[in-house]
């Protein structure tokens, strides 16, 4: 089994903007710090932060406007947790069920589990 | 932009300094230190070089810099042009900060102030900021600081300078665990579209979230010349069990977990660099591993 495998880093920097904008720091049709204040803050390459920007962008999540910046799209929010839960259930799902499986827990015991998680 | 064409280094004069050879005819030879190396730092992009010690990454640092030059012998280019160490039009094109600085009784300040006599385009303002953000005394002598206050020094004339190729050997030397942050920020916030810095380091994961590009030398050679994008879309890095995909791995080492494997990339998704599973694949078989790309 493969326990660890992490996104290159533009990707893990893109799911940091992201939790960031869900946490209501950047709220949506705020501009967000420009790439090198970005960079400079987290110590890391301005092309990889360049490269997150483009990829929030293309997801639908920031909106360049030219000359001004970056800021965050209107539905940026609701853009974010479709894109989780579709993971969500592409891929952290799929390995808590498989490891259900492993250990013989039945599809009742899974249901009456999140069941009484819900009601805590 | 800085272009290394066909490049061996040896030891042959009798001053047992090494020299540019124009090729050799045995490249195994121990007198040789560098053989055929060709490489490009292109602008805009932050480069890592790595290799063991011994590997040659001075030596081609000293190279690239112009410190050895033979004036016959073109295999350096700078911006198109072959490289001439008395020229102070190309000279002020590059900041070559040395692994073991000179060690002068000038004071910090002063040195600054020299140094903006061989860089036009030295910012005294930039250098000012540099050596607060390192909590350096700039009225202090060069030949009375630590060997992290010397490497900071110098790193603040590195970007001071606004030279447009910075090449720092050995950067993190000596560095303290803020003095390294800084050292990332400063990359971070010097770095522009014409510029290229070139970082030769043992401390990889310390500089690693800067790469745009790994270098790594082996037994006088480069062994792996490609870019960290690139890198995470054919690799991908893992951490497994012990019985998980050991036989489709490129490389493995035993881990606490079981094994760090480096897999072929057939997620469709770039993945994490393990700059050091990396560079044991790539001692260990480069061959194998370049293959992929």
């Amino acid at each position: 089994m493969i326990f660890k495998e992490r996104q290159s880093i533009y990707l893990q920097i893109a799911e940091r903007i992201s939790d960031e904008i869900l946490a209501g720091t950047y709220a949506p049709g705020a501009r967000v710090p420009s790439v090198r204040e970005y960079a400079v803050m987290i110590e890391v390459n301005l092309n990889t932060v360049m490269r997150s920007y483009d990829t929030l962008q293309s997801w639908g999540i920031l909106d360049m406007k030219r000359g001004l910046g970056y800021f965050v799209a209107d539905d940026a929010v609701q853009t974010i947790l479709a894109r989780r839960r579709e993971a969500f259930i592409s891929s952290q799902a799929t390995e808590f069920f498989e490891t259900a499986r492993t250990l013989g827990v039945t599809p009742d015991e899974l249901a009456e589990m999140y069941r009484k998680y819900l009601k805590q | 932009m800085i272009e290394v064409k066909n490049l061996t280094v040896g030891y042959s004069n009798p001053a047992n300094t090494p020299e540019i050879f124009e090729h050799s005819n045995d490249y195994d030879s121990p007198e040789i230190v560098l053989r055929n190396i060709s490489l490009k730092f292109e602008s805009g992009k932050v480069y890592g070089l790595i290799g063991r010690n011994g590997a040659g990454k001075t030596t081609l640092l000293n190279c690239i810099s112009g410190l050895i030059w033979r004036p016959s012998k073109k295999k350096v280019f700078l911006d198109g042009m072959p490289l001439s160490n008395g020229n102070p039009d190309m000279t002020s094109k590059i900041f070559y900060a040395i692994d073991t600085t000179p060690t002068l009784h000038i004071r910090v300040d002063k040195f600054a102030k020299k140094l903006s006599l061989y860089y036009p385009d030295f910012s005294m303002e930039c250098f000012n900021e540099c050596v607060e953000m390192f909590h350096i005394n700039y009225s202090e002598y060069l030949d009375r600081l630590s060997l992290g206050q010397k490497k900071m020094t110098y790193l603040s004339y590195a970007f001071a300078s606004n030279a447009s190729h910075i090449i720092l050997d050995e950067p993190t030397n000596g560095l303290d665990i803020t003095a390294m942050r800084t050292l990332r920020k400063l990359i971070a916030s010097n770095m522009t579209d014409d510029r290229t810095i070139i970082i030769s380091t043992h401390h990889i994961n310390e500089i690693s979230s800067l790469l745009d590009h790994i270098v790594i030398l082996n037994n006088r050679k480069v062994a792996f010349d490609h870019s960290v994008n690139e890198t995470g879309r054919v690799l991908s890095f893992v951490e497994a069990d012990k019985e998980t995909d050991k036989q489709n791995a490129l490389y493995s080492m035993s881990s606490a977990y079981g094994n760090r494997l480096i897999l072929p990339n057939t997620s469709g998704i770039d993945s994490e660099i393990d700059y050091e599973l990396l560079y044991e694949a790539v001692l260990d078989d480069s061959k194998k591993i370049n293959a992929l790309f």
